[in-house]
């Protein structure tokens, strides 16, 4: 057995009838709600699980799966819970690729107030807490010193 | 097999930290040397921190897992019988392109435990002998903190100012405060200020899966340029299969594959190994002969085993304000000792290094405070989704962090690393399996510790805290398997990493470990390592060598 997690890189787009059925899926996991926009109003069917998929192309065979199980439902929640359910690992990677999907959106990053990782001056903030730091020091050394017994130093 | 390599005086299999400084003493010092390296350059142009597919790369291509990421330089490790994932990168540079830079030294009690709390072994040095070589490490590597911390003896202060601990560091510590526990600014191997040629840190956060900036001190950047413009030869894509022995039982030099699948041999003089807790039995295991039946160096039978990874655990957070819980370094904000050392009276021996960590972007923050799909009976596998989706990232996002708790497990000859029956490498050399199990004490410790952590938070001003009790993939740190000491017939190498059987090859990393000691170990592994080679090159004139190889 050769090691290591190859992925074999077929076909990577999804069809439309796939992205419908996606929308049906993030309709249920993503909806929009305190104040933050729907997943499949920022673009997450069309754009954005593209983008994931090429950076997780480990995780389209679930998603695959999942999309499956929910295609032509009445009832896409039902079909959900039930796919869930079933195949608690392949759900998780599909909420992996939808919730990180939705994340690389500028709208939804607006709306939970996260600027993503960006670059900051440093600042020099001791004073702020050396008043704190002066008390651990008054409480002295809390460490063992080397024993004289023992190996020689 | 080709043999057109010049032999060299020294040669060093393994291009991380250590082996990064012993390159670079040796050159300064006039030796030849050649190191060879399993794995590549890594530009800091490939690392995605500043990108919106951070999270969701950092999740497989950067992830610290060898076996998740999947790369030809990686070797794959078989865990089937281990409670932990070991993590590493095979490449210049070696883990610390993906460590989070936190630079702590051990306690005096960490080289005295069998003298001290009557368990495992004590070192055959003391804090005192390494005292300078964390000084000098510290100088090498850029490391920023601010001096007196009584958790150690009077020592030189880091020599850059200490980053921000920001809102988050300054939260823990009100608790900290409140409790009258123990904290401290972190002590971090990441540049407050440009520093021997590297940026200075601008708290992106990513540190963990490689620094677009260039200001975390990892070794293709604080040592190999400059080692290659001395003179170092640093081979890349060159997995050593072999260290090979002469006639009169000395190391000669070593078989590697090169990046066409070329087998050649490299004669040297000396040979270092600095290849981590893993690599380094796996290639002494592979080094077998019929003189040497149970692999290289292991007459004591203890190469790979007594393995220590540290089992890792945290206590998550959540708070009313808004701490800008994605801003780095990460890095720590803060550490603290409070519950390092000893005390029987908890029921178990020895103690925890614990540190405050950000919390990353939304799908980091998501992973630590919920929105997972439950599977028990009874819960709904949608839960944490549609509107709970939303709620929970405006309750914990930017509110929450983390205290980490990296635990000193004890040394366990059944806890060791072996060769794989049927798993091999993209060489089709044979992987490393791993056996570990966590203990009993490694068990009431953790547990003594979440309980002590759940009331650090709320001291602080928690609404809520999440336990993470035993992470798989925590192996960062690993020890101890070819472990140091005076005694051949029950230790690898002597304190200098010597080979008591062999005695010009070197083991330079955390394999001499005697304990784990409860801290990060990068920085005790670069002092044992200084302190190793400056003997190396003080001592060279009786120093042993192959004959017939040198330069």
């Amino acid at each position: 057995m050769i090691g290591g997690t190859g992925v074999h890189l077929g076909p990577t787009a999804l069809t439309t009838d796939e992205r419908e059925t996606l929308d049906a899926v993030l309709d249920v996991l993503i909806p929009a709600g305190s104040g933050m926009p729907a997943a499949r109003d920022v673009e997450v069917s069309t754009r954005w699980i593209d983008e994931a998929l090429r950076l997780r192309p480990d995780l389209r065979g679930h998603l695959d799966a999942c999309l499956a199980a929910v295609a032509g439902a009445d009832d896409p929640e039902s079909a959900l819970r039930a796919f869930a359910t079933a195949e608690p690992d392949a759900f998780g990677a599909v909420g992996v690729l939808v919730s990180g999907s939705y994340y690389m959106d500028d709208r939804s990053r607006a709306a939970l107030g996260y600027p993503g990782q960006e670059e900051r001056r440093l600042v020099d903030d001791v004073d702020e807490y050396a008043e704190m730091l002066e008390r651990v020091l008054d409480r002295g050394p809390i460490f063992r010193p080397t024993p004289q017994e023992g190996p020689h130093v | 097999m080709k043999h057109d390599h010049d032999p060299v005086d020294v040669l060093i299999i393994g291009a991380g930290p250590t082996g990064a400084i012993a390159a670079s003493e040796l050159r300064a010092a006039g030796f030849s040397v050649t190191c060879l390296e399993q794995g590549d350059w890594t530009h800091r142009a490939v690392f995605t921190g500043a990108t919106k597919d951070w999270e969701l790369a950092a999740q497989r291509n950067w992830h610290p897992n060898p076996n998740v990421r999947g790369r030809r330089a990686d070797y794959p490790i078989d865990v089937s019988e281990s409670d932990v994932n070991p993590l590493m990168y095979a490449g210049v540079g070696g883990a610390t392109i993906l460590y989070g830079a936190h630079w702590v030294r051990a306690l005096p009690s960490d080289f005295r435990v069998r003298t001290l709390d009557g368990v495992a072994d004590d070192w055959p040095i003391a804090y005192e002998d390494l005292q300078p070589f964390y000084e000098e490490a510290d100088r090498q590597m850029g490391v920023s903190g601010l001096g007196d911390d009584p958790t150690y003896p009077p020592t030189e202060a880091p020599p850059l100012p200490p980053l921000p601990i920001g809102k988050i560091g300054l939260k823990a510590a009100s608790g900290m405060d409140q409790l009258g526990w123990h904290w401290w600014p972190a002590p971090n191997a990441i540049a407050s200020k440009a520093y021997r040629g590297r940026e200075a840190c601008i708290r992106r956060g990513t540190c963990q899966t490689g620094c677009p900036e260039g200001a975390k001190g990892s070794a293709d950047l604080t040592h190999w340029p400059e080692a290659i413009k001395a003179g170092v030869r640093l081979v890349t894509n060159a997995r050593v299969a072999e260290v090979t022995v002469d006639a009169q039982g000395l190391a000669n030099g070593a078989v590697y594959i090169d990046a066409d699948g070329e087998r050649r041999f490299h004669p040297a003089s000396t040979v270092i190994v600095a290849a981590n807790g893993v690599g380094t039995p796996r290639l002494l295991l592979m080094s077998q002969s019929d003189r040497h039946p149970d692999g290289l160096a292991n007459s004591s039978g203890l190469v790979g085993r007594r393995l220590m990874m540290h089992p890792y655990a945290a206590v998550n957070g959540v708070y009313e304000d808004d701490l800008e819980s994605w801003l780095g370094p990460a890095g720590q904000s803060i550490v603290s000792h409070e519950f390092y050392e000893t005390d029987h009276s908890r029921g178990f021996v020895r103690g925890a290094k614990w540190q405050v960590m950000p919390a990353g972007g939304p799908l980091g923050n998501r992973s630590g405070y919920g929105g997972h799909a439950e599977t028990d009976s009874g819960h709904d596998p949608l839960s944490g989704w549609g509107q709970d989706f939303h709620a929970e990232a405006r309750r914990t996002f930017g509110r929450s962090f983390e205290w980490g708790i990296i635990a000193e497990d004890l040394p366990d000859e059944a806890n060791r690393v072996v060769l794989s029956d049927t798993l091999v490498d993209a060489d089709g050399l044979p992987a490393p399996k791993i056996v570990y199990r966590q203990s009993e004490n490694t068990r009431k410790l953790l547990e003594f510790h979440l309980a002590r952590a759940r009331e650090a938070h709320l001291a602080a001003g928690a609404i809520e805290t999440y336990d993470t009790p035993l992470m798989r993939d925590c192996g960062w740190h690993l020890l101890g398997t070819t472990r140091m000491g005076d005694d051949p017939e029950t230790s690898v190498v002597d304190s200098y990493g010597r080979s008591h059987d062999v005695p010009n090859l070197f083991v330079y990393d955390g394999s001499t470990f005697v304990t784990s000691t409860g801290q990060n170990p990068t920085a005790t592994i670069a002092a044992v390592a200084l302190r190793a080679v400056r003997h190396l090159i003080a001592e060279r004139r009786d120093q042993v060598v192959s004959t017939g190889v040198a330069s």
